[in-house]
């Protein structure tokens, strides 16, 4: 599996704090991967490392197979959506995707065009005066239409309200279904992106939790539930992500690599969302004897 | 990327293009006039033998003059301060830098392309408001004739000052990453580094001469200027010093740019002691007396048995232009190190 992202031991530091530490993940191409984790966990910084606009205060990042940015083709190949969509707001629509076809050689000029006439926006409205959705679908816009074979979108639906949230990923999904890319998109809810992602990575203050496809993680997760016990009576064959307990029940996150023969406990699939919640319970809290460091990336 | 930073910069452009020419035009109407009447007032003076009304005539009429001569001075600073300081702080503080830099180009292209068109919008602005203000104030300026008292704001030295403001702009507004205060920071260093060059380093710049004569006094009290032997009015005299025949020196005068000397009658009177080191007796007049005759003759014997040197030190004329070209060849190197500075901010320090 080749990795369009490619991180050893990486890190960065503004002045004296580490926003990102020994962290080392891989991101296999072909996906849209996302990838999730709690606010100052090191998404951000990592998706601005990867697309140039950060450089790394230690270890090592290899986007595409070289350094990120180290030149024009290079900044060519990855397209960035920034938190912030960031546009001129005294330009236009229309001069927007000027912008975007005099600073990229492989500028899609009847993509962009087409896309703008899809959603509907008026090509010369001035940035400034439009909502946060369109804005967010015009930096999308953007990105796509440089025909990047990487594109890194940082907390894209993050100021969106729901509906937009659910257009801009649904449009996402649309436009780069025919197209060769990879995708990486950040963010804190798993619920937001769950729905696109077939390739997901939990991380938590820099380490990897948790990463692998989507399906494979469904289907080799399971919640157990039975009567209220301590750790001495949790199945000795599963690997015990999360416990909670009522007065009467105990209620566990297992991963298994086999199939789940547990006679005492309920068994019941789980949730993307509840995986995740019980990943980052777990990396926040990390209890000794079973920190995980990510051997199950691969 | 030229496209987008014409783009971005073309509105004010536009602004300051459609001002130059109405600048243009108004300064065309206005000093041909002037030089007209130069022509008929000035210039034939001598045969009519009325130059000092035909010299306060025109003079008159030449009233912006003041005015001109401080927007040259002036626009240099503000191009630094509206161009120069808000080109990538501006972006930094809307997070459009974000944008631009992950479009297929490199952050150095970008920072230069922008650099480029503002700062050549800026020499050019500052060039044609300089040749303007310079034909303009030709007529004035030959009445004056004492090219130095006007140098920083004739010719080629503006647009050098134009291109180190908007250099120096665009390195505040890099670090400092906020526009009003970048905008701000620019016009004080400005300031400051144009007044301290003036006072400081220009004469410095180029070697300058010396001129020994003896030492007399003045005529008579209504002789306001005397010009060492050997400088011209024209000519930027540095210092005046006076001396002993064997070199010590007894005075000195720190004199204006143009030479307007001041103090020559202060140095008739204070030639009693010349500051302690010689005397001549008590035979002056006291303060603000016209002397006698016979006592001005006394003190110019006294005064002359004391051998006494005058040396200034100046720059004649004819180094006026060899000081445009040095000045503006170190504003320009001054405006390309900050820039690589900028340059070098922007590659390493901008996250």
């Amino acid at each position: 599996m080749t990795a369009v992202l490619e991180a050893t031991d990486l890190g960065k530091r503004y002045r004296r704090k580490w926003a990102l530490s020994d962290c080392t993940l891989s991101i296999p191409q072909g996906h849209v991967v996302g990838l999730v984790g709690p606010n100052g966990s090191g998404k951000s910084t990592l998706l601005n490392l990867a697309a140039g606009l950060l450089a790394p205060s230690a270890g090592r990042l290899d986007v595409l197979g070289g350094t990120p940015a180290r030149d024009a083709t290079a900044v060519g190949r990855v397209g960035f959506v920034a938190q912030e969509l960031p546009a001129y707001s005294a330009f236009s629509v229309r001069d927007h995707l000027r912008l975007g076809a005099h600073l990229n050689p492989r500028w899609d000029a009847e993509l962009a065009k087409d896309r703008i006439e899809d959603l509907g926006l008026d090509p010369s409205q001035r940035a400034g005066k439009l909502s946060g959705g369109q804005r967010a679908q015009l930096a999308l816009t953007l990105a796509i239409a440089k025909r990047p074979e990487l594109l890194l979108l940082d907390e894209p639906v993050a100021s969106l309200d729901p509906l937009a949230r659910r257009e801009f990923l649904q449009i996402l999904m649309e436009t780069v279904a025919d197209q060769e890319v990879s995708i990486v998109l950040s963010s804190h809810l798993v619920s937001d992106i769950e729905r696109v992602c077939d390739y997901l990575i939990v991380l938590i203050d820099s380490r990897v939790q948790l990463a692998g496809d989507v399906d494979d993680l469904v289907s080799s997760h399971h919640r157990l539930i039975g009567s209220r016990r301590d750790p001495a009576g949790y199945p000795a064959n599963q690997e015990v992500i999360d416990a909670s307990h009522t007065d009467r029940q105990s209620s566990l996150i297992v991963r298994s690599h086999g199939p789940v023969l547990e006679d005492a406990w309920t068994i019941e699939p789980v949730s993307l969302e509840d995986l995740v919640l019980a990943y980052m319970a777990r990396g926040k809290h990390p209890r000794s004897g079973d920190h995980f460091d990510g051997e199950v990336m691969a | 990327m030229i496209w987008l930073a014409w783009r971005q910069f073309r509105t004010q452009a536009l602004v300051v293009a459609g001002l130059l020419v109405v600048f243009a035009t108004a300064l065309a109407i206005n000093g041909s006039h002037l030089v007209h009447l130069y022509d008929t007032t000035v210039a034939t003076c001598a045969q009519r033998n009325d130059c000092v009304s035909a010299r306060a005539r025109f003079q008159a009429q030449a009233k912006w003059h003041n005015a001109l001569d401080l927007l040259v001075l002036a626009v240099p600073a503000l191009l630094g301060a509206f161009w120069g300081a808000p080109l990538v702080a501006r972006e930094l503080e809307t997070r459009t830098n974000l944008l631009a830099w992950t479009q297929s180009v490199t952050r150095p292209r970008w920072f230069l392309v922008k650099v480029a068109v503002t700062g050549a919008a800026s020499v050019i602005t500052a060039g044609l408001l300089s040749l303007m203000v310079t034909w303009w104030a030709s007529p004035h300026d030959r009445l004056t004739d004492a090219p130095y008292s006007v140098f920083d704001q004739r010719d080629i030295v503006p647009m050098a000052y134009a291109l180190f403001a908007v250099a120096l702009g665009v390195v505040l507004g890099t670090i400092i990453r906020r526009t009003v205060p970048a905008m701000a920071a620019t016009l004080a260093a400005f300031a400051v580094i144009r007044i301290g060059f003036g006072s400081w380093i220009r004469p410095r710049i180029l070697s300058p001469l010396h001129s020994t004569g003896v030492f007399t006094l003045p005529v008579s009290n209504s002789v306001v200027f005397i010009a060492p032997s050997g400088v011209g009015p024209r000519d930027w005299l540095l210092s005046e010093t006076v001396v002993t025949s064997t070199g010590r020196v007894v005075g000195s005068y720190d004199l204006g740019p143009n030479g307007a000397v001041v103090g020559i009658s202060n140095a008739f009177h204070g030639a009693g002691n010349l500051n302690g080191v010689l005397k001549c007796g008590n035979s002056f007049s006291p303060l603000g007396q016209a002397p006698t005759a016979q006592v001005q003759a006394a003190v110019q014997r006294c005064v002359s048995s004391f051998h006494l040197h005058t040396i200034a030190t100046y720059l004649p004329s004819s180094r006026y232009w060899a000081l445009q070209g040095s000045e503006s060849a170190i504003f320009v190197g001054g405006a390309i190190a900050l820039l690589a500075v900028g340059l070098w901010w922007t590659r390493k320090r901008i996250a």
